[in-house]
């Protein structure tokens, strides 16, 4: 009774959020179809404003660069005007990097916190939050972005109250908001990439970093990059296997090499998009160049990526096994503290 | 914590250094006049340089692969002498469009038959009036010692043409005793149209190279252009996979029975031919 009591607002989400997508989704002609969300409508004022902006970084950067900055930055997708790039990174397993993620609304929440200052006052708070809510529609509010927001909003808020909370516990209630807001994502490959994705991150690349630091002894620059995407492809490549029938096997390679890269390509990208300085693209254009040579290079390799799809009993019992270890790794991390 | 930043800073340089040496960029500056057919899927890319510097560019094929190529040619800084594009379809304007975004040029020209004239972007027209202009038949230039015709077979076409194909502008290139024709989207009946006589007073002995017109399709292929100019070596550009079925066979097997070697750009690659 006590931990229901505890759990009430949890559950109460999570119930609001099946509700939603039972209302809105129902089975057509052997599929479910979701009743479009008008969530989506209101932020198409923003369309000119992005049309602009990729104008403006295909001025000064050539193709693919420019949509390499405009893809991290503010999450347009316009790599189906590069068709060969983006076959180059789905069969090195790096396309996760041309989207907006949880890292971006980090460092927008960061920079927001530098503009308004203590994050302990109210009126500080609330604009941070509205300037990531901003970014986050901007952007198209993609299930990642979605995603992201609701992870950093609460962060901020328990920043703003003192409070630690639990990374994993804040995926979860991330989850069925982004259900609640928009019940279509229920059906959407991204939701569950990002979610995968970041769920491996926040339980295994700490102890993935310290065993590989256990092994080598020095820290390397690539090994926080290496266990970061190790972490997030463990946990995705069965259900990109199975959607896709594909599976890309270098792709931990080739995102150790080029990981680097995408803060930086961040961070400088949001100013040039706002500065139309010449000096400030060509500081992106190495770092972009960079990335895309690696990633053409290693899609050239024949066995970059192998057609396989996981069959489903062993697609359940891997993340069966993975419940296993998270339960194993959490508790571990809890005796530690 | 400032030797942590160097060492990092010094890690960086290092490994791009190191990359750039392994798969980096190898531009070799060719002598002569070259012509780069480049592999742009279903669509129409091409490339002119004399002494490793850009002459012209012709359409830009269907997506931004062109602009790639370009990079890799150009580097970041590029200025075009010459840019044509050949007609308003989205296989040969797309591209096009894309490095007029980020390149300058000198001359532009088109045949503006399609009211919205949406390949040639408004900015583009606006901004640089004096050197971006319709062009008309038999405009002729000589940029970096080749001899460039722009041939329009049925002149500006008023309104919505019938057939946009037949609105292409086609383009003959000469460098010493080089020469090269290509041929837009025109269809049979307008490449029937060009004064072949004329055409054939410039050309020395045979036609070097033949742009295809529209990717090999049948109904761009002129028997009687192929007969008179005897080109030694005929260039398709066309996508692999194509819906269209395109090359038609029948083109490719006539214009072997011709005498010209054809070389497709779904099977090649991009293509470079270069004068003596």
């Amino acid at each position: 009774m006590k931990l229901l009591k505890r759990n009430a607002g949890f559950l109460f989400l999570m119930l609001a959020a099946v509700i939603r997508v039972i209302y809105f989704c129902e089975p057509q002609g052997g599929i479910f179809s979701c009743v479009q969300s008008p969530e989506k409508g209101p932020f198409e004022f923003f369309e000119p404003i992005k049309q602009h902006l990729s104008e403006r970084a295909r001025k000064f950067l050539p193709s693919p660069h420019s949509e390499l900055v405009l893809g991290m930055t503010i999450g347009l997708d316009d790599l189906k005007k590069s068709p060969r790039f983006k076959d180059a990174l789905k069969r090195t397993g790096t396309i996760h990097v041309v989207v907006v993620s949880g890292f971006n609304m980090s460092l927008v929440a960061g920079y927001a916190l530098k503009i308004f200052g203590s994050p302990y006052k109210v009126k500080n708070l609330l604009l941070s939050v509205i300037t990531t809510f901003v970014y986050a529609a901007f952007t198209g509010f993609e299930p990642p972005v979605l995603r992201a927001w609701v992870m950093t909003s609460f962060m901020l808020v328990g920043k703003f109250s003192g409070r630690l909370l639990n990374t994993l516990r804040l995926l979860v209630v991330s989850y069925f908001v982004v259900l609640l807001i928009n019940p279509g994502n229920f059906f959407s490959a991204s939701t569950y990439l990002s979610f995968l994705a970041t769920f491996g991150l926040i339980v295994f690349a700490d102890p993935v970093e310290n065993f590989l630091l256990k092994i080598v002894k020095n820290k390397w620059s690539v090994m926080g990059d290496f266990s970061a995407s190790f972490s997030a492809q463990i946990m995705v490549w069965p259900l990109i296997s199975g959607m896709f029938g594909q599976v890309s096997l270098i792709s931990l390679l080739v995102n150790a090499l080029v990981l680097w890269t995408v803060p930086i390509t961040t961070v400088l990208g949001i100013p040039a998009l706002l500065i139309p300085i010449k000096p400030v693209w060509m500081t992106l254009f190495p770092f972009c160049d960079f990335f895309i040579r690696v990633v053409n290079f290693f899609s050239k390799f024949g066995l970059a990526t192998v057609e396989w799809k996981m069959p489903m009993p062993v697609f359940v019992i891997y993340y069966l096994l993975f419940l296993v270890l998270t339960i194993f790794v959490v508790r571990s991390k809890d005796k530690d503290k | 914590m400032k030797s942590a930043l160097i060492s990092q800073i010094v890690f960086v340089v290092t490994y791009i250094v190191i990359f750039q040496l392994v798969v980096g960029r190898r531009s070799v500056t060719e002598s002569g006049l070259s012509i780069h057919v480049i592999d742009v899927g279903q669509g129409d890319g091409i490339y002119i340089e004399m002494n490793g510097n850009p002459v012209a560019l012709i359409d830009g094929g269907n997506d931004y692969t062109v602009d790639k190529y370009i990079l890799e040619k150009t580097g970041l800084s590029c200025n075009f002498p010459l840019v044509v594009l050949s007609h308003d379809h989205g296989d040969h304007f797309v591209g096009f469009k894309r490095v007029l975004e980020r390149c300058n040029f000198d001359i532009l020209r088109y045949n503006d038959v399609v009211l919205d004239g949406r390949a040639v972007p408004q900015s583009v027209k606006n901004n640089q009036k004096n050197k971006v202009k319709k062009t008309f038949d038999g405009e002729q230039f000589v940029i970096r010692g080749v001899f460039i015709k722009l041939i329009v077979p049925y002149g500006n076409i008023h309104g919505m043409p019938k057939n946009l194909n037949d609105a292409s502008v086609a383009l003959f290139a000469k460098y010493k005793d080089f020469e090269a024709l290509f041929l837009g989207d025109l269809e049979a009946g307008a490449q029937e149209r060009i004064d072949l006589r004329k055409l054939k007073r410039m050309v020395t002995g045979r036609l070097d190279v033949l742009k295809m017109a529209h990717h090999g399709a049948i109904n761009g292929y002129s028997r009687e252009l192929v007969s008179e100019l005897k080109p030694r070596v005929c260039v398709i550009s066309v996508g692999e996979f194509n819906t269209f079925g395109h090359p038609s066979p029948l083109v490719v097997e006539e214009l072997e029975k011709l005498g010209c070697g054809v070389i497709r750009t779904d099977k090649a690659g991009n293509v470079v031919i270069k004068s003596r």
